[in-house]
């Protein structure tokens, strides 16, 4: 039987080999977008995010320091996106988070004041599980916002309620040191204080009349002001930051691996006068829906 | 006379081809990306921007509570992204969106506070925005009413997504209900915009009216009614925020008749209920341009 013959002459094989070609052209662009522009489009992406919630913590922050001042009990709601979501047709995950109101009665953490008075240290945690761009945590504690990130130190990005000024004679000599403090201590209402996901959730805060103290405390002459906390370089960081020379050169402080102390100086003849206010406030995690 | 010959070999025919084969497949690449990637690109964009809806309401909402706490006459403006653009060198359609002011004069919803001698009607105002998307219709909510301070997401279904300023308290056998109700009011050509581009929504505080503070007594049969054009999503949010007073059966809430719901009715069960509502006045204009009030 005679052998057919399909292939007779070489004349179109540039074009098939061309095509060929043409499609692993394609393949290899496609790849490339994969393995290279995708994750920084979604590192972009998730830094994006980060930046929203740094924005939506300090609006959170503020709508609590004018709830405190305004001492008014009118609810109000804060949007907090949990997460970014993946893109389309590539090979992507989407990044999650997670939001944690850590009240009075859930904190292993206080303020204690020359050893005597201890209020406790609350705080609302957002922790984001990035895939592609370092993932960051933020921390409203005591009234100041917080970042942190697995490698590296805590932050104070905004500062607490705290400051200290020193008080002149006629001569310019400091005889002592004022302080303020405006303590803010969370109070977890009924219900889920916990979320997850990557959608919108609803942090819900009201000012509680009955827990705040009526007015501003005075305490002449304490020893020392003890924040135990999870975060102790970003308080002493902040100490360090936003006391003036005159303040420092009449007060010590220091940092350990859950605290950061302030003391007065043991050779130095000056009082350390502190006036401290403790605002409740009632916060509530809902999904919205 | 001879014939001419065009086509002696065939050579150059697969250069032909090739050709045609590359049009071919560039047709089929580009048809691909409009037909299929390109909608998801578009439902992307549209989700994206009803997400930035929300916030934008959250944000509208909260600038209203400081307004309502601060009591201060200052004028804010609220940004409102009314809709997406389209894509360019594709067929693509622009999401366009309409915001509309329900104030006093012109809704129909109403809180009632339903006494033996005689009855409470106060007036629930609303912002609401009206969506015209093209791709994203069923995956995520289209329309957003600020309605009695509170934010309620619309169609496909509805929910509250944020509850109005009410808290509750249980104390010496009632429970306690206060309620800070901002009533919108409007200025005439200032109610309504629409387009794609943003909008502002200015508002500034008016006035406060005096608490309107009633006991509803459990044995003359007293109630709170809620007329609203979102029934059920201020029946599930006001049952998920009472729902220990429900639980314990201290108070009802349910839509109200069961038939055809006309309001959600709030009743008192086993325990008095008492109500305090605090009106609080907020002037609104939408659009370019202030009208001084």
């Amino acid at each position: 039987m005679k052998k057919k013959v399909f292939i007779k002459e070489k004349t179109a094989v540039a074009g098939a080999i061309e095509l060929i070609l043409l499609i692993g052209l394609f393949a290899i662009v496609l790849s490339m977008i994969q393995l290279l522009y995708i994750p920084e489009i979604m590192e972009q992406k998730e830094s994006d995010h980060m930046d929203e919630i740094s924005n939506q913590f300090s609006r959170l922050k503020a709508m609590m320091d004018i709830q405190a001042k305004e001492n008014t009990s009118i609810p109000i709601s804060t949007l907090i996106t949990l997460g970014s979501s993946e893109l389309p047709y590539f090979v992507t995950a989407p990044a999650q988070g997670e939001l944690t109101i850590i009240g009075k009665d859930d904190t292993a953490y206080e303020i204690k004041i020359s050893d005597t008075i201890t209020y406790d240290l609350t705080s609302i945690k957002y922790q984001s599980h990035n895939l592609y761009f370092v993932p960051q945590t933020y921390v409203l504690e005591g009234g100041g916002i917080i970042i942190k990130q697995p490698e590296g130190k805590s932050v104070m990005w905004v500062d607490p309620s705290f400051n200290a000024t020193p008080i002149r004679d006629q001569n310019g000599h400091v005889t002592n040191i004022e302080m303020y403090f405006d303590i803010p201590v969370i109070v977890c209402n009924e219900g889920n204080n916990n979320i997850g996901g990557f959608g919108h959730c609803y942090v819900r805060t009201n000012y509680s009349d009955e827990l705040s103290d009526n007015g501003w405390n005075y305490w002449s002459d304490i020893s020392s002001i003890n924040i135990s906390t999870e975060y102790p370089n970003a308080w002493y960081s902040f100490f360090n930051q936003s006391f003036e020379k005159d303040v420092k050169n009449n007060i010590t402080f220091y940092q350990r691996a859950k605290y950061a102390t302030i003391e007065k100086k043991q050779q130095v003849d000056i009082e350390i006068d502190l006036y401290y206010r403790k605002t409740c406030i009632y916060a509530k995690v809902d999904s919205g829906g | 006379m001879k014939r001419r010959k065009f086509i002696g070999k065939n050579n150059a025919v697969s250069g032909v081809i090739e050709a045609l084969l590359l049009v071919a497949l560039v047709s089929i690449i580009l048809a691909t990306i409009q037909l299929v990637y390109i909608p998801n690109i578009m439902e992307e964009k549209e989700i994206d921007h009803m997400n930035e809806v929300e916030n934008q309401f959250s944000y509208l909402k909260s600038t209203l509570d400081i307004q309502s706490i601060t009591e201060k006459d200052v004028l804010v403006s609220s940004v409102i992204t009314l809709g997406s653009k389209e894509l360019p060198f594709f067929v693509t359609a622009r999401a366009t969106g309409s915001l509309y002011l329900i104030d006093e004069t012109d809704t129909n919803s109403k809180i009632i506070i339903n006494l033996t001698a005689s009855d409470e009607n106060i007036p629930l105002t609303s912002i609401k925005y009206v969506s015209n998307n093209w791709y994203c219709c069923d995956k995520i909510y289209q329309n957003y009413i600020l309605e009695g301070g509170g934010i309620i997401a619309e169609e496909p279904d509805e929910t509250m997504k944020v509850i109005p300023a009410i808290t509750k308290e249980t104390r010496a056998g009632k429970i306690y209900i206060n309620y800070s109700l901002p009533v919108l009011k409007g200025t005439q050509g200032k109610k309504s915009y629409g387009g794609y581009k943003n909008c502002f929504i200015y508002t500034n505080y008016s006035h406060k009216n005096s608490t309107i503070s009633e006991e509803l007594d459990k044995s003359f049969f007293e109630y709170i009614d809620i007329v609203s054009d979102y029934l059920d999503a201020w029946n599930q949010s006001l049952n998920k925020f009472f729902s220990y007073e429900v639980e314990n059966n201290y108070i009802k809430i349910e839509k109200y008749p069961q038939s055809s719901p006309e309001f959600v009715r709030i009743k008192p069960e086993s325990k008095n209920i008492q109500i305090n509502i605090i009106p609080i006045y907020i002037h609104v204009q939408i659009g370019p341009g202030i009208i001084k009030t």
